[in-house]
């Protein structure tokens, strides 16, 4: 058990939490600067760069992409994500481990190596269009999540209960959707909302996915940082941060309470 | 209501040794039978093969007259009480009770009513609004008892309930059992290793070996004439004398001694067998004589380990008079309470 009374650890904190929060708060700071350029401290206030966000077409854009194949490849990884769960805990299916491997080796490599590959195969080899190569590239992205999660909440889940359920003239499809979904939600929950922060920040696989067709924020916020310095790049940041702030926050009310702070059902 | 009949059951689990060989069994209407055994006997197996939680090599499962041993688990109108409760998280124990009835197609009055009807009859009428993570063990277990019952299974199946509970509880639970069955008149398979637990309760008594049932019978009946070592061993015989051979009508031959029986001797014996409080003490140095090696204080009794003539022996002695470690100890084996056994 930790300490809690313990100065040097109490002080640790303090530095790891200043650590995380001085540079966002620099960063909204900045975000209101009068200058040309990002500066710190700032010499006037205006919110003239927030007005100059819409003006960027490429933002526009690229937040609308960007938002969109974060909710679908979340949502497909959840679709494909806990079928395979189920299937992996609940049946005796041979090669058990070899698929546990392959459904979270994305995790494993590197994702500029993915996004490098998945270029090279969907876009050269298969001429496939960027949008749904970006779904795929970003689908792999969260899968992982959704099977490490709801695995563990799967495993915590009493296998008898399923069986009681059945022994009490429930069909097997009919007691996964009454019974074990409700007790594994926390675990999808969870598992979306850390599917689609992943996506939406994503940029190693999106840079090679990425055309002048179709643009993603995170992407665009970095051509944009190449070519100019000024504090609408802060500006959007911090639209950025009270976007993901209100999405926590709406998920946890409407989803129940610890969706996010807890792994384990009941 | 339903009478079960299990006809040359079989499971093998892929290319390993059988769980279950040939394993028949008959359940009348309205009885309270147990399938008795230690852990890797098979009698859990053969409770999920009658549930349809698992699928019988060979065999056939009969309900009444209807042969179930295809049909699938949720259309078998029977209901199971797990070891672990296997309450639902989620619902509270109202909407645990009534889950079973949702599924039969009732009026939403109607299940409210027997739900209500239940939860008087197994005193959980103020838990009802509760969620299961809120409840002791033993008031789980009712909401167990209450779930599987309140849909008038045809059978009902108890797996070890009663093992999760602390002693006191659990001799508590099992008349509570037996007072639900008996007033419902369900029949009922209760799976266990306990055998004071379902000697207790039982109508009738199976117990199992490897996968076969070694003894099926009352209670009373199992109790003083087992008819196998292993049941013999599983109900508290502690002594068991290999026969040589036959003495006349009357006596055994153990070792180079003569023990004499009551009644004829059967020619097929091959161990004598008699519980450690059923073999007498003599007072004086009358009958056979040992030496005591180890005394164990049961509380009332000792029962010691005595090296005799006869081999290794456990004897329980009064606790008035303690024999001393490696003093002697004589004693007779009373002719009528020697059990012969042919297996």
């Amino acid at each position: 058990m930790l300490d809690r009374h313990n100065h040097v650890l109490q002080l640790i904190g303090v530095i790891v939490l200043a650590l995380l929060i001085l540079p966002l708060g620099i960063v909204v700071v900045t975000s209101f600067g009068t200058e040309p350029t990002i500066s710190f401290p700032i010499k006037g206030f205006t919110l003239a760069w927030y007005a100059n966000i819409w003006t960027q077409p490429a933002f526009v854009d690229g937040f609308q992409s960007s938002l969109t194949i974060a909710l679908l490849a979340s949502l497909l990884a959840l679709l494909i994500g806990v079928p395979a769960v189920y299937a992996l805990t609940r049946f005796d299916i041979p090669q058990k481990a070899w698929f546990q491997t392959l459904f979270l080796s994305p995790t494993l490599i590197p994702e500029i190596v993915i996004g490098f590959a998945l270029y090279q195969t969907l876009v050269i080899a298969w001429r496939l269009p960027l949008w749904p190569s970006l779904l795929i590239g970003h689908l792999l992205l969260c899968l992982p999540y959704v099977i490490r999660l709801v695995t563990s909440s799967m495993l915590h889940l009493d296998p008898h209960i399923e069986e009681a359920a059945w022994t009490l003239g429930t069909s097997r499809p009919r007691a996964f959707f009454t019974i074990v979904l409700p007790n594994i939600r926390t675990s999808i929950v969870a598992a979306f909302m850390l599917c689609f922060i992943n996506s939406f920040n994503n940029i190693p696989i999106s840079l090679f996915l990425n055309g002048p067709s179709q643009n993603m924020l995170p992407t665009a916020i970095l051509n944009y940082l190449q070519n100019n310095y000024d504090p609408t790049v802060s500006a959007l940041s911090v639209v950025l941060m009270l976007f993901t702030a209100v999405l926590m926050l709406l998920m946890e009310k409407l989803l129940g309470v610890g969706a996010l702070t807890t792994t384990e059902t009941n | 209501m339903a009478r079960l009949t299990l006809d040359s059951l079989a499971m093998t689990y892929g290319h390993g040794d059988p769980i279950l060989h040939d394993l028949s069994l008959a359940v009348a209407d309205g009885q309270l039978v147990s399938l008795l055994g230690p852990s890797g006997s098979g009698k859990t197996t053969t409770l999920r093969i009658i549930a349809g939680l698992l699928q019988q090599t060979s065999g056939t499962i009969k309900v009444d007259d209807e042969d179930i041993s295809r049909v699938p688990v949720y259309k078998r109108g029977l209901s199971m009480v797990f070891q672990s409760y296997a309450l639902f998280p989620h619902l509270t124990v109202f909407a645990n009770v009534a889950y079973g009835l949702k599924r039969q197609k009732l009026s939403k009055a109607d299940i409210t009513a027997k739900v209500t009807a239940i939860l008087q009859t197994t005193g959980l009428t103020d838990l009802a609004e509760r969620y299961p993570q809120e409840l002791s063990g033993g008031q789980q277990q009712r909401v167990a008892l209450a779930r599987a019952l309140v849909v008038d299974p045809r059978l009902l199946l108890l797996d070890e309930p009663l093992s999760n509970l602390d002693a006191k509880l659990r001799v508590a639970m099992r008349e509570e059992i037996r007072r639900l069955q008996l007033q419902l008149h369900t029949t009922t398979i209760f799976v266990t290793h306990d055998q004071e637990e379902c000697f207790a309760i039982s109508d009738k008594v199976a117990v199992l070996n490897q996968g076969k049932i070694e003894q099926y019978a009352a209670p009373e009946e199992i109790y003083h004439h087992p008819q196998t070592e292993f049941v013999a061993r599983f109900i508290g015989f502690e002594n068991f004398l290999p026969v040589n051979g036959t003495v006349a009508d009357h006596a055994y031959r153990v070792g180079d001694q003569t023990v004499a029986v009551a009644g004829p001797t059967k020619p097929d014996a091959k161990v004598l067998t008699i519980r450690p409080n059923q073999i007498q003490l003599s007072p004086d140095d009358q009958g056979l004589s040992g030496q005591v090696t180890i005394r164990t204080y049961l509380g009332s009794a000792y029962r010691y380990t005595v090296d005799s003539p006869l081999g290794t022996l456990q004897i329980d002695g009064p606790t008035e008079t303690p024999v001393a470690i490696g003093a002697p100890l004589h004693f007779t084996l009373p002719a009528d309470q020697l059990l012969p056994l042919e297996a």
